[in-house]
């Protein structure tokens, strides 16, 4: 959870409301994007996803009390609008009908983190949105089950479940993909 | 060496730091196959944590994105016109009446008139005489009509802020 909780201050004045805003986009613009693109895999689904958001989040300031954190009310509105956005989309291609392997020659560390990256977001994706989502926000962006289970509207109970379902699906593809030549 | 799928969920989030049973960690701790299955999970965690590739450069797109967006002004003037023909659509396929109910139907009258001869700059509906619908009554006098001349059909209703003027002009100009 981010520890710098920007004030959200009263919002009476347009422009005491505008830098209210820009000061919330600053703390929370990446683990933004970061979200949406985990989410989406493509960056720019990922951008367009995050600009909806937080033009939802400036409509709703009003509703983010001054006492709540913000950073649970944003990431539910990023990974809502990720939501929205996947059940756009044709369904996932399932993890073990995976075309991985369209890898190249691994010339130097560098690619092969790069690899590593891609191969994640290839599995990430081909992951059911709920078991997405929950990984994402608990072990990528390393909030508490407590709130995930919020952000994602769940019991905390059904979010444990969905993370440690995530963790074996996304390990065994991680296993797949390292083994292939 | 494999490890045991009976606790494969519950060694899943030992690994990732997540609260679990005694009884798990004490099964991890016996278990040679569910030992190894964690420390490779954690592992992978640990990678999955590592920071997004987010520059910071991408971050101030963003914002500098959404702030146009924010100061742009907002368009108007679709809403409600589109809201409007909508509501009077949907009236009309519904068969509602918007307007209020007479108690009986309106009483139509009817009066033609024409121009007289010499009636000056006088203009002709001016000079409409209204009778009930079922008695059209013209103005007495023997001209004939001029096909050359105006004429006015002034339709009638029982309410005085309705009237329905029809016009021939026949195209000469007056």
């Amino acid at each position: 959870m981010e520890s710098t909780e920007p004030a959200v201050a009263s919002f009476g004045r347009e422009d005491t409301r505008k830098a209210a805003f820009e000061q919330l986009m600053r703390a929370y613009e990446r683990p933004v994007l970061r979200i949406c693109l985990r989410m989406l895999r493509n960056p720019e689904d990922a951008r367009d996803a995050a600009q909806d958001a937080f033009l939802k989040v400036y409509r709703k300031m009003e509703t983010l009390e001054k006492e709540r954190s913000a950073a649970p009310w944003i990431y539910q509105i990023a990974v809502n609008v990720c939501r929205d956005k996947l059940r756009a989309r044709r369904p996932a291609e399932s993890l073990d009908s995976v075309d991985p392997w369209s890898r190249g020659a691994l010339p130097d560390a560098a690619a092969v983190r790069e690899q590593e990256r891609k191969m994640i977001a290839d599995g990430l994706v081909r992951l059911p949105e709920k078991e997405r989502a929950a990984l994402v926000l608990r072990d990528m962006e390393g909030l508490s089950t407590s709130d995930v289970a919020r952000i994602l509207g769940s019991s905390e109970g059904t979010v444990r479940s969905q993370v440690s379902t995530a963790r074996v699906k996304l390990k065994r593809f991680a296993e797949r993909w390292r083994r292939k030549p | 060496m494999t490890h045991c799928a009976k606790w494969e969920a519950d060694v899943a989030l030992y690994a990732g730091g997540d609260p679990v049973d005694a009884e798990v960690v004490r099964h991890i701790a016996e278990c040679a196959g569910c030992r190894r299955f964690a420390e490779e999970m954690a592992g992978e965690i640990e990678r999955w944590k590592q920071p997004g590739e987010i520059s910071e450069e991408a971050g101030e797109e963003l914002r500098r994105r959404v702030m146009a967006e924010i100061e742009r002004p907002r368009r108007r003037g679709y809403f409600f016109p589109a809201a409007i023909a909508a509501a009077v659509i949907l009236a009309a396929a519904l068969g509602i009446k918007i307007l209020p109910k007479r108690e009986s139907s309106p009483r139509l009258h009817t009066a033609i008139s024409r121009p007289q001869r010499g009636a000056g700059s006088q203009p002709a509906a001016s000079r409409l005489v209204s009778t009930p619908a079922r008695q059209v009554s013209r103005k007495p006098g023997p001209a004939p009509r001029n096909p050359n001349q105006a004429s006015v059909i002034k339709l009638l209703t029982d309410d005085p802020d309705v009237v329905i003027l029809l016009v021939n002009s026949n195209g000469d100009g007056e």
